[in-house]
């Protein structure tokens, strides 16, 4: 990564530009340099332009944290897109090969990441209501199952038993990919 | 979005200012850079523009960003494609041949 010049770094910039960094090591590599030093130029440029205004760092890593949060649906959009057009220049539709393997459902990399943190979430807020709550959150029950203890541990098991393999198909992934890189 | 961007492109080439990531996020927000397009919509949209050909890009000399000790920008230019789809989205107003003949008469 090319070395932020003058101005300091902060540690949401650092972890837009990992993020930056991660959705873009799926996609083919010229693309994905390209795609990276625009990003870098743009968040340098809103990092001047904040100094010049002399708002304080406190006000500017927000609104650059904001705009990548904000942007990260069409950054999946994107990834994904580049992903298959990088698969598709690779791979020859004229000479299709016949497999005897199982037909298996294979999921993005970035939908088991989106799924892990859908699981995390669920099992977060499941902890949160045994522990806040007693399991019943408002003392009154607003949909029929709501609050209850039973919905609440159905909850947390089906988002346990999710998130187990979410994350270790992410983070196997997530290795793959870096050893690819390295 | 894709006619701000445009209108903006137009509106830099006019003015003969190189327009990039930053400077086109802040002429879209229109409040003073309070709240930016995001990075992903922003550059998906750049991106898609470009791809039909209504944007043209070009990477900066990188001897200019050394220079100034700053990242390379990416600059985006109206395409004659753009001009085109620019104007086709805001027809001129109409002037018609005929006014008095298609004014309908006014009712006592």
């Amino acid at each position: 990564m090319i070395a932020l010049y003058d101005i300091p770094t902060s540690r949401t910039m650092s972890a837009v530009l990992r993020w930056v960094d991660f959705y873009t090591s799926f996609v083919p590599a010229n693309v994905a340099q390209e795609r990276c030093q625009e990003l870098l130029s743009d968040i340098y440029e809103q990092l001047a332009d904040g100094q010049q205004r002399e708002l304080s760092q406190g006000a500017i890593d927000p609104a650059i944290a904001s705009r990548a949060l904000r942007g990260l649906p069409a950054d999946l959009i994107w990834s994904r897109k580049h992903q298959r057009k990088g698969k598709k220049m690779n791979t020859s539709p004229a000479t299709p090969q016949p497999s005897n393997a199982p037909v298996t459902i294979r999921l993005s990399s970035l939908v088991w990441v989106a799924l892990a943190i859908l699981a995390l979430f669920g099992v977060a807020t499941s902890i949160t209501e045994f522990v806040e709550y007693g399991g019943n959150r408002f003392g009154y029950v607003p949909w029929p199952g709501a609050g209850n203890i039973n919905t609440t541990v159905v909850q947390i098991v089906c988002s346990a038993v999710l998130l187990i393999p979410a994350t270790f198909i992410s983070v196997k992934r997530l290795i793959h990919h870096n050893a690819r890189q390295a | 979005m894709e006619l701000r961007v445009l209108e903006i492109a137009q509106n830099a080439e006019l003015d003969r200012k190189p327009m990039y990531g930053f400077a086109l996020a802040s002429a879209l927000s229109g409040d003073g850079g309070k709240s930016l397009t995001g990075h992903g919509t922003l550059y998906k949209a750049l991106a898609r523009m470009a791809d039909v050909g209504l944007l043209e890009t070009e990477w900066e000399d990188p001897e200019i960003a050394v220079t100034e000790r700053r990242p390379r920008r990416r600059h985006y230019r109206i395409s004659s494609k753009g001009v085109a789809a620019l104007h086709a989205s805001h027809p001129a107003p109409a002037t018609a041949p005929h006014p008095i003949a298609t004014l309908r008469p006014v009712q006592p």
